[in-house]
This record gives structure tokens, C-alpha cells and sequence, in this order.
């Protein structure tokens, strides 16, 4: 092991690795490079996708908060069609759904909501999309599928969602559960928890917590 | 041996150890550059670290903010500093987690987005315009760059979507507005009748055994709370004043010096004409000017017009026009020589011309109101106070400083501040925290009577400003623990409360008997007997005419059945007891109220909506983020 190398010798041994190893090195690197400036592009794509839905939901707030209902459908369902998969669309769905509930359109206020449910790209926003759904469908007497949304929730907003299912088992006449349902909303902490006590002495319960 | 290290140090692999090693020698020390883990981290979000010194700034900011709020209320000293640094730090940690989970969401705010936003702020406009050099001015007072405003901007308005968009689209269904109506605005026909304890008292005999039960089971009620008796100087502006040396010379050059205000001055009316002349004007055109002057005031000699003169040759174009008229004024307005010529002419009269920086000017007195001047004897009394006040402001810093000094020299005692100052040495009364009166409540006050070194060492205080030029040192000269009143000296308070617990008891009593017949059917208009039956028709949760411990009882109990009653009982103050008979339970329904209350309501019920889902939303994100507070906790 103790030859000397010429200089000829050693490009020549650097020719023979390069032929040997060359074509991994350069598909290493190709790939190495590939993958970092294709990601900086999708983050890229990512970020001005992301800034159009933004200047389209704030023109939306705008015109919904200068009073241009229609104006705001439009841009809202443009927003919708344009960047489905945003957050901005759930966002512009449960705009979409207020608007359309105050106008006295029901159907078109749970159709709204169904699709924020269905496509929320964040677990705790397709969470509230449930419980405002479930609402409007216990308010259109659709208490099975209110039952089959309650159920389904998780464990976001226990409260409120015990307080529906208090609701539904009061209209189906099962005292006893919307008692116990409204004494476990009280506890989980819901927001106007004086109404939902006031519930529970109307159903007879003389000694409600205070 | 070298040699044979040499022979194998040629092959590739013997490189690629080289280039390896010396990796770490190249990038040694870059996070020096890119700033990383340099600074102490006061909590991490997630991957995000929070530094002490964000904490501080915001911090600051908080504190600033509170002061502008709370203006004159704003009392640091009330603040637990530490305890004030962890909220604001929770307040960061939520902010932030909301950031990313509003970036993680896909939320974003692009450059035109706060570009827009950032001209529509007004703290940032001029003339109704958005200003470069006022925005960056401001920003800059806030201690940030332009570019870090910009990012401050974003992250407010990516929290702000998400807030709006959950807390904006929420809507009140009717099914909900219904429900809410009814139960709210229930009313029940009830009847009551209240049975005085004092009925129930008597005279009968308490045992010292009683007694002593009683004063143990309520010790607390019995408890004095820790008092001092303090001895204090105050100084104020006032009192310094009132004790300035008020010579008569003092006061003559007072008097001199504020003259205006003691009494209007003399003001005059005038009108001129001028002649405008550079005050480096060659010779030839002063001839000029002058003998055009000359012949002005000739023409007005012959009995011209003065008015109609000056419309037509004075070039002072501002007067010109109202006939050179320049109204009343008083003294030391006008150029020096001007002012000469007015104050020496007669009324109506005509002045010599007059040289001044502007020119020549002739000059007519029209009008004289003459001045109220007092005398320095006229005005005496009030040139006392005033100089007294004067004084008063002026010599209170010193002589705080000197207070203070005096306090700290020897601080056993304040008699050498005292005699020195001649300031009165105060004594107060003995007091606790709550009973102090005066200027002696301010918490600062309170704060240092009750500090380790005035009360334990029984130092004189640091001097503490009160504010409005007033300032106070104290001292402890006496000191109570808190302690329990023995059972002797307050006898007679147990005798009087074991009396009306007695006395309630048997109150009760009568109550349950009266409750036990009202379940058993019969009505409480034929048993209320001496006690008066009251009843109310439609009483609403909020009616006034019932005693609330009552209205509560009534509105907890279950609805009667038709036909039926519901009765029971409820503690009133003062040992009282009432009985009640619930006859009818009537719903609120949504005819019943006019528009307005409509739009109310729903709007109490939206409230509450809104504000409960957007905090479970964050509620949510705390309970899955990974968050670690660094900063040393003081009541660990």
C-alpha cells in the first residue's frame, strides 16, 4: 500500500471515481436542490393564495358591514368557489349562513353550514360549524338529525352541546335527561348559563344550583 | 511513521474527514448572527419562544396604557409587579397561539392588505391625509421600525379575521329567542306573608356557656385588625407659602412686576398712514419719501380726510382699506417708536412723522380706554396672597428636598426636620388599613406606615409625594398587632346576637308549622292570621316591590300544576322569615314585546353566544399547544 502516486496518476484516479460515482452525485444534488426551491415555490403559491382569499373575506366583511348584502354574497361566493379549500371559505360559509338565516332562509342557512362542516380545514372550526348547525336544525323542528350532530361532536364546547341535548330530550318529553343534560352544561361552563338554570327550574327542579 | 501517515492521508476518504471536520469550525458561532437562543426565553409556544425582552416592552406598554386609562387613579404601588408580568405574558402566549393557528388555518395578510390598513389609521393622517413622516415619527415613539410596525399590523389583522369571522357570523335562532322570552320575562301570581323575628324575642336567660360557644364558633367577627399611631410632617405648596417672608419690599416688587394683574391697562386707538422706506435706503430716496410725507400731513393739516388719505396712499395694504384704522391696543405690541407717538398724543391729534423699521408713518390718535390701574395699597391684600402662592410654589421643592434630607439624617426622630423647617409635627389616631382618614388613606401612605422599616425599625419614612405640590414623612410611634377582642369586652354584642339568633330560630319555626298546613291545603289567606298577607299578581324577576332573597325562592320553584299550589319558605334579612303560595306560573311570549326590547334581547343572547365559541375556539388551542412557562413564578 506504500506506492507513490503521480499527479497523473491521481487525476487519473479522481477521472475513474467521477465515471464511477458522477451520476449519484449529480442526481443527489439535483434532486437536494429540487426539493428546496419547489417547496419555496409552493410556500410561495401557498402564501399568495392565501392573500388573495384574505383581501377577498375582508372586502367581503366590508361590504356585508356597510350594509351591500348582495354584493357580499357575491364576493363571498366567489370566495367559495375560488379558494374551497381555504379557511377563508369556512369563514365565508358561516357569513353566508347568517345572512341567509336572517333573511328567513332557512334551508339555505343549514345547506351553508353543512358545507363549512363538511370542508373546515381545522378541527375546532368544523366544531362550531356543528353547533350552530345543530341549532338551526333544532330550530326547524329537525330533531333526529340535530340528535345524530350532538352525538357526533367531540369535546369541543362540552357545554353547549349538552345544553342542545337538554333541548332535544325536553321536546321529546324525556324530562329526566334534559335535567341531567342541563345540570352537566351548567357545569361544563355555557354561556348564558342563567337561561339555561331558568331551564332547569322550569322543568321542576326547585333546587337548582345557583 | 509520518511518512506512512502521509501515504494514507492521499486516498478520498482521508478528504472527506477533512471536509467533515471542518464543518463545525466554519459555522462556529453563527448563531451569534442569526440570533438564535442568545436571549433568555421567558416561555415557549409551541416551537415559538417567547424572550424576556418582548416581555418587557410589552410590559411597559401595558403599564403606559394603564396610566392613560386610569389617569389620577392610576397607583403603581396597588400593582403586584410580578403577578402583572405573568398576565401579560399569558395575554402573549394566547395572542401568539392564535397567530399560529390563524397561520396554520392558511390565514394570511398580504402587503396591500396592510398597506391599506395602515393608511386608514388616523394617529398617522395630516390635514385628513396619510402622512410618511408623522407615521414613521409615531411608530418610532413606540420604540419599532417602520418594518416592524408593518409585521405588528399583520399579526393584528390575522387575529382580528379570526375573532370576526367566528364572533361576526353568529346568529340568534328563533327557536332560541323564543325559549329565552319565555323563560325571562315569566311573571307568577304569588302570596306571601313575612314573620318578624322580633316578634319571637325574649328574655330569657343565656348561659356564660352559651356565650363562650358563641363568641368561639365566630371568633372572626371579634377580631381587631393590626393598627398603628403614626406622627407625621405634611408640607405642602400652601403652608410653605403661609410661612414666606412677605416684606414690603417683596411685595412692591411683586406688585411691579405683575402689574397687569391687578387691573386693566390703558389701551389707545390710532390709525396711520405709511410711507414704506428700507432702513438702508439711500439718501435719495429718503428725500423722496419724506417729502412725500411732508406733503401728507400738509394735506391733512388743510383739513383732508384722514380715512380717505390713507385708502388712497398709505401702503401698509393691510389697514389701508378701514381708513389705516389699527383698533385698540395696549402696551409693548407695537414697534417702540410707534408706540412713543401714540402714547404722547392727545386725543384726535396728529403726529410728527414717524421713523420706523417699516418706514415713515403718520399717526392719528382716535380713541383712549382708559386703563383701571390700582394702587400698590389698593391691591395689597390680593398681591399678598398671590405672592404668598408664588412663593409657596417656588420654595415647596426646596424645602422638600430639605424635609427629606432632615428625615434621613437622623431617622429616629422628626423633631430636627420639624425645628428646622418649622413645620408642626401632626398625631394621629390610632388606625388600621381601612380606618385611616384624610390624606393619611392615600395607599401610598398606608403602604409605607405599614413597610418593614417604619414599622419594625421604627425609621422615619422616605418623604412620599402626594401629589398637588404636597408631600408627607412619617413615623410608627405606636403599634397594635391584630388581635381578638376577649370575650369580656364584648359581651354584650354576643348577648344582643345569641338574643336574635334565638329569636330567628323560633321564627323559623313558626314558618315550617305555617308551610306544614299550607301542604297539607290549606290557604294561606285564612292562616296568615296576625301576620299581614301581601300578594303580587305578575311578579317579574326584577319586581322591586318583594324582598329579593323572597323574589329568588319564588322564581327557583318548580311550576305548580293547574289547580294546585306550590308553597315555601324563604330567609329574609334580619332573622325575618317568609311564607308564600305560588298560584299560576305565566310564560313571556314574543307578542307581548314592542321592537325594541325584541332587538335586545337578541342581542343579550348573541352576545353570550359569540363570546363563549371564539374563547372555546382558544380554549381549544391552549388545551392542545405545547406551552411552557420559564419565568420564575415569586409564590412558587
Amino acid at each position: 500500500m506504500s506506492s507513490y502516486l503521480t499527479e497523473d496518476e491521481q487525476v487519473e484516479a479522481l477521472k475513474k471515481w467521477w465515471k464511477e460515482n458522477g451520476k449519484s452525485v449529480l442526481s443527489g444534488l439535483i434532486l437536494g436542490f429540487g426539493i428546496i426551491f419547489g417547496w419555496q415555490g409552493w410556500d410561495r403559491y401557498q402564501t399568495s393564495q392565501g392573500e388573495h382569499a384574505s383581501m377577498l373575506y375582508t372586502t367581503m366583511e366590508n361590504q356585508f358591514a356597510s350594509g351591500g348584502d348582495d354584493q357580499g354574497t357575491e364576493t363571498a361566493k366567489r370566495l367559495i368557489g375560488e379558494h374551497s379549500s381555504s379557511v377563508y371559505a369556512t369563514f365565508a360559509a358561516f357569513q353566508l349562513a347568517k345572512v341567509a338565516y336572517q333573511k328567513g332562509e332557512k334551508a339555505s342557512a343549514k345547506s351553508h353550514l353543512q358545507w363549512a362542516l363538511d370542508n373546515a380545514p381545522d378541527e375546532a372550526l368544523a366544531g362550531v360549524a356543528r353547533l350552530r348547525l345543530a341549532r338551526v336544525l333544532i330550530d326547524m323542528q329537525e330533531w333526529d338529525a340535530a340528535q345524530t350532530l350532538v352525538e357526533g361532536a367531540g369535546d369541543l364546547m362540552p357545554g353547549e352541546f349538552a345544553r342542545l341535548q337538554g333541548d332535544i330530550a325536553q321536546h321529546r318529553g324525556d324530562l329526566d335527561g334534559a335535567r341531567e343534560a342541563y345540570q352537566r352544561a351548567i357545569l361544563q361552563g355555557v354561556e348564558n348559563a342563567d337561561l339555561v338554570r331558568m331551564k332547569l327550574v322550569d322543568l321542576g327542579d326547585g333546587e337548582a344550583s345557583s | 511513521m509520518l511518512q506512512n501517515i502521509r501515504d494514507r492521508a492521499q486516498g478520498w476518504i482521508a478528504w472527506a474527514i477533512v471536509i467533515l471536520i471542518s464543518i463545525p469550525f466554519a459555522l462556529w458561532g453563527i448563531q451569534e448572527y442569526l440570533g438564535v437562543g442568545s436571549e433568555p426565553v421567558v416561555a415557549t409556544v409551541n416551537d415559538n419562544e417567547i424572550t424576556e425582552r418582548e416581555l418587557d416592552r410589552r410590559y411597559q406598554q401595558f403599564r403606559q396604557d394603564l396610566r392613560e386609562q386610569l389617569g389620577a387613579a392610576y397607583r403603581p404601588e396597588l400593582f403586584d409587579d410580578n403577578r402583572m408580568r405573568q398576565e401579560v405574558l399569558k395575554r402573549m402566549v394566547r395572542e401568539d397561539l392564535i397567530l399560529q393557528a390563524s397561520h396554520d388555518m392558511g390565514m394570511r395578510a398580504g402587503d396591500s392588505l396592510v398597506r391599506q390598513t395602515i393608511l386608514g389609521i388616523s394617529a398617522f393622517t395630516r390635514d385628513g391625509r396619510f402622512d410618511q413622516q408623522t407615521f414613521e415619527r409615531s411608530v418610532r415613539l413606540q420604540g419599532l421600525t417602520p418594518a416592524g410596525f408593518e409585521e405588528r399590523v399583520r399579526q393584528a389583522l390575522l387575529s382580528e379575521q379570526l375573532s370576526q369571522a367566528v364572533q361576526g357570523s353568529v346568529f340568534v335562532t328563533e327557536h332560541e329567542l323564543n325559549e329565552a322570552v319565555r323563560l325571562n320575562n315569566q311573571t307568577r301570581k304569588v302570596d306571601y306573608v313575612v314573620i318578624p323575628s322580633k316578634n319571637f324575642e325574649s328574655d330569657e336567660a343565656i348561659t356564660d356557656a352559651e356565650a363562650a360557644a358563641y363568641y368561639d364558633e365566630h371568633q372572626t367577627d371579634f377580631r381587631t385588625p393590626e393598627q398603628v399611631k403614626l406622627e407625621y410632617i405634611l408640607l405642602n405648596a400652601q403652608s410653605v407659602g403661609k410661612s414666606a417672608e412677605a416684606t414690603d419690599d417683596a411685595l412692591l416688587a411683586f406688585f411691579d412686576d405683575n402689574q397687569e394683574k391687578y387691573g386693566r391697562p390703558e389701551e389707545r386707538q390710532a390709525s396711520h398712514i405709511l410711507i414704506k422706506l428700507a432702513e438702508d435706503a439711500d439718501q435719495a430716496t429718503l428725500t423722496q419719501v419724506l417729502a412725500r410725507i411732508g406733503d401728507l400731513k400738509h394735506r391733512l393739516m388743510q383739513g383732508e380726510d384722514f380715512a380717505e388719505l390713507a385708502k388712497a396712499n398709505s401702503e401698509d395694504t393691510g389697514t389701508a382699506e378701514n381708513g389705516g384704522d389699527l383698533g385698540y391696543f395696549g402696551k409693548g405690541i407695537m414697534d417702540p417708536a410707534f408706540e412713543e407717538a401714540v402714547f404722547n398724543l392727545q386725543e384726535g391729534e396728529l403726529s410728527e412723522p414717524v421713523r420706523t423699521t417699516f418706514g415713515y408713518h403718520l399717526i392719528k390718535l382716535t380713541g383712549i380706554k382708559a386703563g383701571d390701574v390700582k394702587t400698590f395699597e389698593e391691591a395689597r391684600a390680593d398681591v399678598e396672597a398671590d405672592f404668598r402662592k408664588a412663593e409657596g410654589e417656588r420654595l415647596y421643592f426646596e424645602q422638600a428636598e430639605k424635609l427629606a434630607d432632615l428625615s434621613y439624617e437622623d431617622p429616629s426622630s422628626l423633631e430636627p426636620a420639624s425645628s428646622e423647617l418649622n413645620l408642626e409635627i401632626i398625631e394621629s389616631d390610632w388606625m388600621d388599613r381601612n380606618s385611616a382618614q384624610g390624606i393619611l388613606r392615600s395607599p401610598k401612605v398606608l403602604a409605607a406606615a405599614f413597610s418593614e422599616d417604619v414599622l419594625l425599625e421604627r425609621h422615619n419614612s422616605e418623604l412620599i409625594e402626594l401629589g398637588q405640590l404636597q408631600s408627607i414623612v412619617l413615623r410608627v410611634v405606636d403599634h397594635k398587632e391584630a388581635s381578638f377582642e376577649p370575650l369580656e369586652v364584648v359581651k354584650e354584642t354576643v348577648l344582643g346576637k345569641i338574643k336574635q339568633q334565638r329569636a330567628a330560630e323560633k321564627a323559623e319555626e313558626e314558618a315550617e308549622k305555617l308551610l306544614a298546613r299550607l301542604n297539607e291545603g290549606a290557604a294561606l289567606a285564612h292562616l296568615s292570621g296576625d301576620y299581614e298577607l301581601q300578594g303580587v299578581d305578575a311578579a317579574k324577576r326584577s319586581e322591586v316591590s318583594m324582598p329579593l332573597p323572597l323574589l329568588r325562592k319564588v322564581f327557583r320553584s318548580p311550576r305548580p300544576e293547574p289547580g294546585k299550589v306550590v308553597s315555601g319558605l324563604a330567609k329574609l334579612n334580619q332573622g325575618n322569615v317568609a311564607v308564600f303560595s305560588i298560584y299560576e306560573v305565566n310564560d313571556g311570549s314574543m307578542e307581548e314585546l314592542d321592537e325594541a326590547l325584541k332587538e335586545q334581547m337578541k342581542a343579550q343572547v348573541r352576545s353570550g353566544l359569540s363570546r363563549n365559541q371564539f374563547n372555546s375556539l382558544v380554549e381549544d388551542l391552549l388545551g392542545h399547544a405545547d406551552i411552557n412557562y420559564l419565568l420564575s413564578d415569586p409564590e412558587d
